[in-house]
């Protein structure tokens, strides 16, 4: 109803506008007017019909008609006119989509069988045809008494009008229903190869009429050239043009949209006034871009993706505004004859073609669907037959626009629902996932009155991919650690989960002490993730852990290798316990295609090189498909790593590395959050009651309230944030008693000597703090929570909190920070963040600090206490902005969109230029 | 020669790879650009290079190697209006952006100054220009008037980050263009019907017409979700209202502003959407509009002579204007607002190619002498700016 009240709206003002404006005399004015309204009112339009399951292709030809200068006359004749500088450019964008999409090294395996069906449509359909117009001579009023070679002149003249397609048309209904298959490839490819045909026939055939007609011998070859320059110069332009444009988008790449704009615009006014085809040229220049120039071909695909569909909607209005249904009506019968005899054999021809040629017969049952719409060149052949022959000429041109108003109305529909039924619109099919993983989504547990209940893993990623498997279905493999796993397993250690609707199979592996320990808190939490952070801690490495790292990854790449089979399911791997999955999995499985995301930093390479066994564990990364690190600065770390210590080839432009005779795709995908599941908690009503109970769980009676959410590591920067509010409180007596520190630190691998002592010296410095400075009655400095919290307890947290503080000392991303933006929908609360977190380099918004500085930390500290509401809103918004840009199903999409898209073509990864990366 | 390694790459840039994380460390230094830099590009807020597109449009223009030749310029004149809107647009949510603070504080002192301006640049004009020809004695007063207010402003493109807090003196710069859009407006109906009710009826109906297009894009986006169609809608709306100027030959800009106005103090996702949107567009567009604005400037020995009064006024205005300004009372803006307020911006070329298509005669010497005056402003602004105003 809105979208109604709206156009009427619309339609109002644009009724007021012409009652008063008197348009100025260049012409020029009321052309925004009419796309602007035309753009609207077609959309609505569209939008209504949808609903009534009618393609929205149809609204937006249907309302053209309506508003048209022939019916409803709200756009005028001359705004109609003011409309065609856009179809020009219109027609050469989707000409140049068109020529994007077809990729000739996937197109030239089934050319030649594409050749033949064109060649058999076409013969069938201009034979046939040809014979009943023949035939039907007499009652076609064109010219009933012309005879012998000039009846067959005129008789081929107007079978090969008939005969002909619409590549924009078919381009058009392509884009617009986003259609994807071998359907509507196969189907351009004929109208395209077709129409060229067409062309050159057609040329000759001007000059059989001439010639009959009695034009002169010369002037039928200046038809002759000048075809052959119609179409050789459009092609040899537009593939110059598309050379330039590719260059351009390798070596600037900015502002493409414009130039794109400006290229089409370029190829539609020199075509025209240089008497070449821009159609073609635009094909051309796209084939050019698609095949010469993929990376390139790519990135401008995606810059036309947005642009594309309102230069459609403009498009289809534009032709239905140019229809002529009153000729239509007038011509009734014999255009409906003609229109079912073209269709009748344009059937016959493709089904003989397809049964020739060996097309998927699948395919090959609908292509005629795509082959009935006819546009621009019919009505282009018309207007020059109508020009040169005055005595036949107009009438059969008038002929010829009430079939082509039939089949540009009835075209689309055919194809779309050939589109529909050949499951060109379907989205592709999603394949089964494995997921591999250390720690398991669910963990089994006997609760207090024995019963067995599942536990979901807490946890951005573990939800996300748990969401994502419920989608994909497969099996989700991990180490089993729950006290009653055992318990629910079947024979296989299989569970299905989710526990109150199961979707996919988690599988799992018992892993037995002291080879757990060895590869888990050994190599892995006292080995890598040291070496991985740049903290003050050394890394140890013993040949014991290392060699337990390998016997667990082996399991796990037995455990994935029985899942898979001989299926080709991808399987995607998590961070850096299982970095030995990906070899162990090939030389089960050499076709496996793996993804692997590394959570955690990765280091420069000088530091990477203390690992004894850096060169096995890079090797064992190289051996995944697709390997995701958080930032830009791991990419990077990683690929001087590979490039120094195994001496491989790195591509820069594909960020690919070759390895033997393998490649691997490395790339930086920035990990989010579940937004909208923070969102839909702080908007509970429940949740003021959570706030209240824990304002009383922690005493919070101060007017200032921080928080900080951690897992007790020594890379977090715990000791480094108590120093900070240490210094903060010395510096400003006035805070002690009326600010309060809420430190969540949840123990975490307290069995390594390292987090012990991290653990201990927290509580120790804590203590001090609070009894350095204690007022009496007042709020405590620093209260500690050990115990983890629910969501909904940390969202509850997250918005009593006047400031939240995260110091990693080194962190891959930090995702506490992108949860305390979630969930402040208040638009306040400061965000303190520590530059060398990884999600500094997209909250740019948050105060920044360095950890290691107290005296600035404090400083930051105090910027956040005194700033002003207006000031806490305005970075609360922007960083709002970026973390609900990128959430955790965007990041789990991205990395599988891009190991599916292996599949078919290597992923082109476009790298930034050194200036242009953040740091 | 062997290809470089990617690790040699990375090293000849950042030393070892140690300094990646160096970088992390320590605070980025500020830059000031070289001087040269600044006087050659003149790069204001926003990034577009006024100087080089208006340079660039008179060299590609008739009356330099004519690519684009008048017939080309009349396919790009429906876009202008457009261009023009989207501009107003961007002013009108710029005003109610809801965290900044002082903005009628700010409106008045930036009114003050735009409004000396106009006023010193009109009359001085109107002084000077009997003496040159080709301008109607009829038209003196319009040609005073008009580069008046082309000269009073100095607002340009709003910045890439939409949440950023500026300085006041950059807020103040963006807000002084709101009073010379509305006189211009009331000017520009004038011209078209040279009587002072019609023109107020006339503005009425304008604005009643933007506001009810823009009420029609708030309906249809307060209900739409995937962000192709509010795409879609939001180019709609911002060509029917660049669209409604342009057949009615009246302000694009002030029909921009009313609309943009409409949209901040409603809110929502319909303001999300639009903002988001022109945004988007806002770059190609004003590279259109400066291109045709170059393109269509034309050069005579007098003209140049007027573009350097226009420019020598204009420089007296906005330094007197500023310190006026900073007299008044309200928010406090810093000793170097003046300098501050010397770049031209682009609302000054989006008026003078508004005004275009109502007062040909006078619109040739109006245009011109804009365009020659803000390359002139422009270059000079570069010059003077100190190095620590670098935003």
């Amino acid at each position: 109803m809105k979208q109604l009240a709206a156009l009427g709206l619309a339609v109002a003002v644009v009724l007021w506008v012409r009652a008063i404006g008197d348009p100025v005399a260049s012409g020029t004015a009321g052309a925004a007017l009419a796309i602007g309204f035309t753009l609207l009112g077609a959309w609505v339009a569209g939008d209504v019909l949808r609903r009534f399951r009618l393609p929205r292709l149809t609204g937006y030809l249907l309302f053209g008609v309506l508003i048209g200068p022939n019916v409803g006359d709200v756009i005028t004749e001359a705004m109609a006119v003011q409309l065609h500088f856009v179809t020009g450019i219109a027609t050469t964008l989707i000409a140049l989509i068109a020529g994007l999409t077809l990729n000739l090294e996937r197109l030239s395996y089934q050319f030649k069988a594409i050749a033949r069906l064109t060649a058999w449509t076409l013969a069938v359909a201009m034979i046939g045809i040809g014979a009943v117009v023949w035939l039907a001579w007499p009652w076609l009023s064109i010219a009933p008494d012309a005879t012998g070679f000039e009846r067959l002149a005129i008789v081929t003249l107007l079978v090969l009008m008939t005969v002909s397609f619409s590549p924009t048309m078919t381009a058009a209904v392509t884009t617009e229903t986003g259609a994807r298959g071998k359907l509507s490839e196969t189907v351009l490819t004929v109208v395209v190869l077709a129409d060229l045909v067409v062309l050159v026939l057609f040329s000759l055939a001007m000059l059989l009429a001439r010639v009959t007609v009695g034009a002169t011998a010369s002037d039928g070859v200046g038809l002759l050239a000048r075809f052959t320059w119609e179409i050789g110069g459009a092609v040899a332009f537009g593939v110059f043009v598309g050379a330039l444009f590719a260059l351009y988008l390798r070596y600037v790449g900015r502002e493409i949209a414009l130039v794109v704009i400006a290229v089409c615009a370029v190829l539609s006014q020199v075509g025209s006034t240089q008497q070449f085809e821009p159609l073609l040229a635009a094909v051309a220049a796209g084939l050019v871009i698609e095949n010469l120039s993929l990376a390139q071909g790519d990135a401008l695909k995606a810059a036309v993706q947005g642009a594309a569909l309102p230069v459609l909607v403009i498009f289809f209005v534009a032709v239905g505004t140019s229809l002529r249904l009153d000729v239509l009506v007038e011509s009734g019968f014999i255009v409906i004859a003609l229109s079912a005899v073209r269709l009748f054999f344009i059937r016959f021809g493709v089904s003989l073609g397809v049964r020739s040629s060996g097309i998927d017969r699948t395919v090959g049952e609908y292509i005629w669907t795509g082959l009935v719409s006819q546009a621009g060149i019919t009505l282009g052949f018309a207007a020059l037959v109508a020009s040169e022959f005055a005595n036949w000429g107009p009438r059969l041109q008038a002929l010829l626009v009430a079939f082509i108003a039939l089949h540009e109305l009835l075209g689309p529909l055919l194809f779309r629902y050939g589109l529909w039924k050949s499951g060109d619109l379907e989205p592709p099919p999603r394949r089964p996932l494995v997921v591999v993983s250390n720690r398991e989504p669910y963990l089994h547990r006997q609760d207090d009155r024995g019963r067995i209940v599942a536990t979901p893993a807490t946890g951005g990623v573990a939800v996300a991919l748990d969401a994502l498997m419920r989608e994909r279905n497969g099996v989700w493999v991990a180490h089993g650690a729950g006290p009653a796993d055992r318990q629910v397993v079947n024979k296989s250690d299989k569970v299905p989960v989710p526990p109150e609707s199961p979707s996919y199979e988690l599988r799992r592996l018992w892993l037995e002490e002291p080879t757990f320990s060895a590869y888990y808190n050994g190599f892995a939490n006292e080995g890598l993730w040291p070496l991985c952070h740049l903290v003050d801690v050394r890394p140890q490495f013993r040949t014991e852990d290392w060699t337990a790292y390998r016997d667990i990854n082996a399991r796990f790449a037995a455990a994935v290798s029985e899942e898979v089979g001989t299926s080709n399911t991808p399987v995607f791997i998590q961070d850096y316990h299982l970095a030995l999955v990906a070899p162990a999995l090939r030389q089960r499985l050499p076709e496996a295609r793996t993804a692997l995301f590394w959570h955690i930093p990765w280091p420069y390479p000088d530091r990477f090189r203390i690992c004894p066994w850096a060169p096995d564990l890079l090797r064992g990364l190289l051996a995944n498909d697709l390997l995701a690190f958080q930032l830009e600065r791991d990419r990077r770390n990683f690929l001087m790593a590979v490039e120094e210590e195994l001496d491989v080839e790195v591509e820069p432009e594909l960020s690919r590395v070759r390895f033997g005779d393998r490649s691997t795709t490395v790339v930086s995908v920035p990990i989010g959050v579940d937004y909208d599941r923070i969102q839909a908690i702080a908007g509970e009503p429940s949740l003021a009651m959570e706030q209240t109970r824990l304002a009383r769980l922690f005493r919070l009676s101060a007017e200032i309230i921080g928080i900080g959410v951690d897992r007790l590591d020594y890379t977090k920067g715990i000791p480094e944030r108590l120093d900070a509010l240490d210094a903060l409180l010395c510096r400003r007596p006035a805070l002690r008693g009326k600010l309060t520190f809420v430190q969540i630190g949840v123990p975490s691998r307290s069995e390594i000597e390292s987090y012990a002592s991290i653990e201990a010296e927290i509580g120790q410095r804590i203590s001090a703090i609070n009894a350095r400075h204690r007022v009496p009655g007042g709020a405590p400095a620093v209260h500690y929570h050990t115990k983890p919290l629910t969501i909904t307890s940390l969202v509850a947290l997250y918005r009593l909190a006047d400031f939240c503080i995260v110091s990693s000392l080194h962190d891959g991303m930090n995702l506490v920070a992108k949860e305390f933006v979630s969930a402040r929908d208040d638009d306040d609360g400061v965000l303190v963040l520590s530059r060398l977190a990884g999600a500094a380099q997209e909250l740019r918004e948050a105060v920044i600090i360095n950890p290691y500085d107290v005296d600035g930390f404090a400083d930051a500290l105090l910027q956040a206490i005194d700033m002003p509401l207006d000031e806490r809103r305005a970075r609360m918004r922007a960083m709002r902005r970026i973390v609900a840009g990128r959430n955790v199903f965007g990041w789990a999409s991205d990395i599988l969109e891009g190991l599916e898209s292996l599949w078919t073509k290597p992923l082109h990864y476009s790298v930034r230029r050194w200036e242009d990366m953040p740091v | 020669m062997a290809e470089p390694r990617y690790s040699d790459v990375i090293a000849s840039d950042l030393q070892t790879g140690e300094v990646a994380v160096d970088r992390l460390a320590a605070a980025a230094p500020v830059r000031p650009l070289p001087w040269h830099v600044r006087f050659g590009l003149s790069w204001s807020t926003g990034a577009v290079p006024v100087v080089l597109i208006l340079l660039l449009g008179a060299a590609l223009g008739p009356e330099g190697l004519a690519v684009l030749t008048p017939g080309v310029l009349v396919v790009i004149d429906p876009v202008l209006p457009v261009a023009i809107a989207a501009l107003g647009i961007l002013a009108g949510l710029e005003f109610t952006r809801p965290a900044a603070p002082h903005r009628w504080s700010l409106l008045g002192k930036a009114s003050i100054e735009s409004s000396f301006t106009c006023a010193l640049v009109a009359i001085g004009v109107w002084l000077v220009i009997p003496v040159f020809p080709g301008v109607a004695e009829s038209d003196v007063w319009l040609v005073a008037l008009m580069a008046g207010l082309c000269a009073s402003m100095s607002a340009t493109l709003p910045d890439a980050d939409p949440d950023r807090l500026r300085p006041p003196v950059i807020r103040m710069r963006d807000l002084d263009g709101l009073l010379p859009v509305a006189i211009g407006a009331i000017v520009l109906a004038f011209i078209h019907s040279f009587s002072v009710l019609s023109s107020l009826g006339l503005i009425i109906q304008t604005a009643i017409l933007a506001l009810l297009i823009a009420a029609s894009a708030w309906l249809l986006l307060s209900d739409s979700s995937p962000s192709t169609e509010q795409r879609v809608f939001s180019i709609a709306v911002l060509l029917l209202i660049g669209g409604i100027a342009d057949y009615l030959s009246l302000s694009a800009l002030a029909g921009g502003v009313i609309a943009g106005l409409f949209w901040g103090y409603t809110g929502g996702i319909a303001r999300d959407c639009i903002e988001r949107d022109v945004r988007y567009l806002r770059h190609p567009l004003i590279v259109l509009m400066l291109l045709a604005a170059g393109a269509k400037t034309t050069y005579s020995g007098w003209i140049l002579v007027f573009a350097i009064a226009y420019l020598l006024l204009r420089i007296a205005g906005k330094l007197f204007g500023s310190w006026l300004a900073r007299r008044a009372p309200g928010v406090s803006i810093p000793d170097n607002v003046g300098p501050m307020l010397l770049p031209p911006g682009v609302f000054g070329i989006a008026f003078a190619l508004d005004a275009t298509s109502m007062a040909e005669s006078a619109a040739a010497v109006i245009l011109s002498a804009t365009v020659l005056g803000s390359i002139g402003s422009q270059l000079l602004a570069a010059l003077w700016r100190p190095a620590e105003t670098h935003e």
